[in-house]
């Protein structure tokens, strides 16, 4: 992959590749990703705040075997990843390669059917992991069955991914093109190969480990932050109205980040040879160097521009930076031999991959949406004002959750280590940071129900729009109808 | 799709454009500073690359040491030793006058008839004009390991440090049950033992 060089964009553009062409032709494609994912994203933070009720009041619907922390707590997570995160930013990937490409969406119907399926794949890998069924692996509980729809959903929609990004007319490539390419490309490798040899054909011992591991990994460290990077770096430049600070930058966050990200992930403590934890931890380290190259991108992008944010999307987009920064620096100080005899297998963990999953990921690209979502729809938001009351609940709450936890983590740590403490002491010392968490994280829920309620109105108006036409249409006495929503 | 609808923004929105300033120097330092660290750090902790070498070894003869055929294992002797004592008194046992520890390689206290005046040693510290196997030494503080180690813990280091072959040590091994029992009659001490006092102390029961 070679760095583009700076191009002058051919001014005149054909007509059926207008912006409002391409983004009428990502409409119901991306109505499909977004409105799922909002609903399971709030499924899923219900789902997590019955899990860390458990932890103040131990026999809160402990009769209800579906309901208990075993099944809940994956549940949620798996939703947040599969249910909201994967399709979110295939949506979000697939109107920038629309758009980054100058050309409209390729079988934008066929993308809606994959879309559909995905659902469909997450619906059939929640009921599983509610019934009992969860493989055991974190991050991958979906039993294979659920999987292998997952996988075809996933193809179904790569398919025109890639070939809108084939009948690209602007020939030149945007960074965020190469890293949703990559994306693109990652899930399904990962995936597969983690389904194939933990479900399909499980290998034996500790490889089991070191594969379940490598997957959470990549899922988390590289696909989120390819898919959350993309659309940082087209919004920012977009947003305050000047280039994107520079593409060669741009290409060494993107290969430090696959180089150094793939490694991470494996604990410390973890019972595998030694080099594999260690050089999983000096990994982690090593993730400092993309973040710092992402925080100064976006400092020298967005310095001195003149546009107010305003709760809008390019606060969301700061905010992400700020979060991914923060959350490396917990990531890399873990990697530190003294600091993880304390941090392992603690809360402290949580509050990286908290920070990590919603302060940047998921922060990030709700800019995004907010921000492709009346421009494909066609219309201001409905309730535009909770954009900006969604942004505050989403950081106060992300801090909210976060910092206690890293904090309290820690502390849980050293208690954890001195054999003179009893167990239940140190989990009951932890429970004051936690009461603090379970506060940021009904913030969360509360943002995301904004989130969800922003999508449903778009969507809903957009659908009795079209059936105020369709009857006009049958019912007008003349055959030219004429909607204004 | 008969919904006729007005895009919020009718003018074409231009897409972004990237600009070409060079990575700078520092990242591309900072990268390579961080590279090194973690090359020293994975030679020390990784076992390079032998699947057969698991945490908390390093290295794969230090994992498949055989234990010595008669007497106690002193291979977790060594490692408490190397990571808390060699600091002062060296791997090699020889002391260091910079900070006026004196040797264990030799020393008379540590090859004493019992181990009563070397497990206070280690609870407690040591400071005070000592004098070892002939020679005198002072001015040196020894920190106290009581709140770190536990009695299992102090009695390897110990029969470490009195059997060790590479400095021919012969001395008898000490017990976690020896440990416990003068913790237990010192748990109120709460200064450092000066060589004087224990040698009022018998070293064996
Ligand atoms: C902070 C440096 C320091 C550390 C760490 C340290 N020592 Fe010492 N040690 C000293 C000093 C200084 C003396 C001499 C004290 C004096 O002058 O009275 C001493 C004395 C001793 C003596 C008695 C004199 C001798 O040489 O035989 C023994 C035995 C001993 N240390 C064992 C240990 C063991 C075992 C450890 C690890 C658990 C340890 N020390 C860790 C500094 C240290």
């Amino acid at each position: 992959m070679t760095a583009p060089a700076v191009t002058n964009r051919p001014a005149a553009l054909a007509a059926d590749s207008s912006t409002a062409g391409i983004d009428a032709s990502c409409r119901l494609p991306l109505f499909m990703l977004f409105g799922g994912a909002a609903f399971w994203l709030v499924l899923g933070s219900i789902f997590g705040f019955i899990a860390s009720l458990k932890f103040h009041k131990a026999d809160f619907l402990a009769d209800a075997a579906w309901l208990t922390f075993g099944r809940v707590y994956p549940a949620s997570t798996n939703l947040l990843v599969y249910g909201f995160a994967i399709p979110v930013a295939l949506g979000v990937a697939l109107w920038m390669l629309a758009r980054l490409g100058r050309v409209q969406l390729a079988r934008p119907w066929l993308v809606t059917v994959g879309a559909k399926l995905w659902h469909i794949g997450v619906c059939v890998g929640l009921i599983a992991i509610l019934a009992g069924e969860a493989t055991g692996f974190e991050w991958l509980e979906m039993p294979r069955y659920a999987a292998v729809i997952l996988l075809l959903a996933y193809l179904l929609i790569a398919v025109w991914a890639f070939s809108t990004h084939h009948a690209r007319k602007e020939r030149t490539l945007y960074p965020s093109q190469w890293f949703v390419l990559a994306a693109l490309f990652w899930f399904p490798w990962i995936y597969s190969t983690a389904t194939l040899l933990l479900q399909f054909f499980p290998v034996r011992g500790v490889t089991q480990a070191a594969i379940a591991w490598w997957y959470s990994g990549n899922l988390l460290f590289v696909w989120l932050a390819l898919a959350g990077l993309a659309s940082s770096f087209y919004f920012l430049p977009k947003l305050v109205g000047r280039p994107l600070q520079s593409s060669y930058l741009a290409l060494f966050v993107f290969w430090t980040l696959i180089l150094f990200g793939t490694w991470v992930g494996i604990p410390a403590g973890a019972t595998l040879p030694a080099w594999m934890p260690t050089l999983s931890n000096m990994a982690a380290m090593m993730m400092v160097v993309p973040a710092a190259a992402v925080v100064l991108m976006v400092v020298q992008t967005t310095r001195g521009a003149k546009t107010a944010c305003g709760g809008g999307p390019l606060c969301y987009m700061k905010f992400g930076t700020g979060a991914l920064a923060l959350s490396v620096l917990l990531l890399a100080a873990s990697g530190l031999p003294f600091v993880n005899r304390f941090t392992d297998f603690t809360w402290f963990g949580t509050a990286k991959l908290q920070l990590w999953v919603y302060g940047f990921f998921a922060m990030t690209l709700f800019g995004a949406v907010y921000y492709i979502l009346p421009r494909v729809a066609g219309f201001e938001l409905p309730a535009a004002k909770a954009v900006r009351v969604h942004f505050w609940c989403g950081v106060i709450g992300t801090l909210l959750f976060a910092l206690p936890l890293a904090i309290g983590g820690v502390l849980q740590g050293v208690k954890l280590a001195n054999p003179d403490i009893p167990f239940t002491d140190v989990t009951k010392a932890t429970l004051m940071f936690f009461r603090l968490g379970t506060m940021g994280e009904l913030l969360i829920l509360a943002g995301n129900l904004l989130f969800l309620f922003n999508i449903g109105a778009v969507l809903v108006r957009y659908y009795l729009a079209v059936c105020r036409a369709a009857c006009a249409d049958l019912t007008a006495p003349l055959p030219t109808a004429e909607v204004k929503p | 799709m008969s919904a006729e609808v007005k895009s919020p923004n009718p003018t074409t929105e231009a897409e972004p454009t990237a600009s070409s300033a060079t990575v700078p120097m520092w990242l591309i330092a900072l990268m390579l500073l961080l590279l090194l660290g973690g090359a020293v750090y994975f030679d020390a902790r990784g076992g390079w690359f032998d699947a057969r070498v698991y945490r908390p070894f390093a290295a794969l003869p230090e994992q498949f040491q055989p234990p010595p055929p008669d007497g106690p294992d002193l291979r977790p002797g060594r490692r408490i030793y190397d990571a808390a004592c060699a600091a002062c008194h060296m791997v090699n046992g020889v002391g260091n006058p910079a900070v006026n520890a004196p040797p264990i390689a030799g020393s008379d206290w540590v090859l004493a008839d019992g181990p009563n005046r070397l497990i206070r040693i280690v609870l407690d510290g040591l400071t005070g004009p000592i004098e070892v196997s002939g020679k005198q030494y002072g001015g040196g503080v020894m920190t106290p390991f009581k709140g770190t180690f536990t009695d299992e813990e102090i009695a390897q280091v110990l029969t470490y440090i009195r059997r060790n072959p590479d400095w021919k040590h012969d001395a008898s091994e000490v017990t976690a049950e020896q440990v416990a029992k003068i913790r237990e009659q010192t748990k109120d001490r709460a200064i450092n033992w000066t060589p004087a006092e224990l040698l009022t102390i018998p070293a064996k029961d």
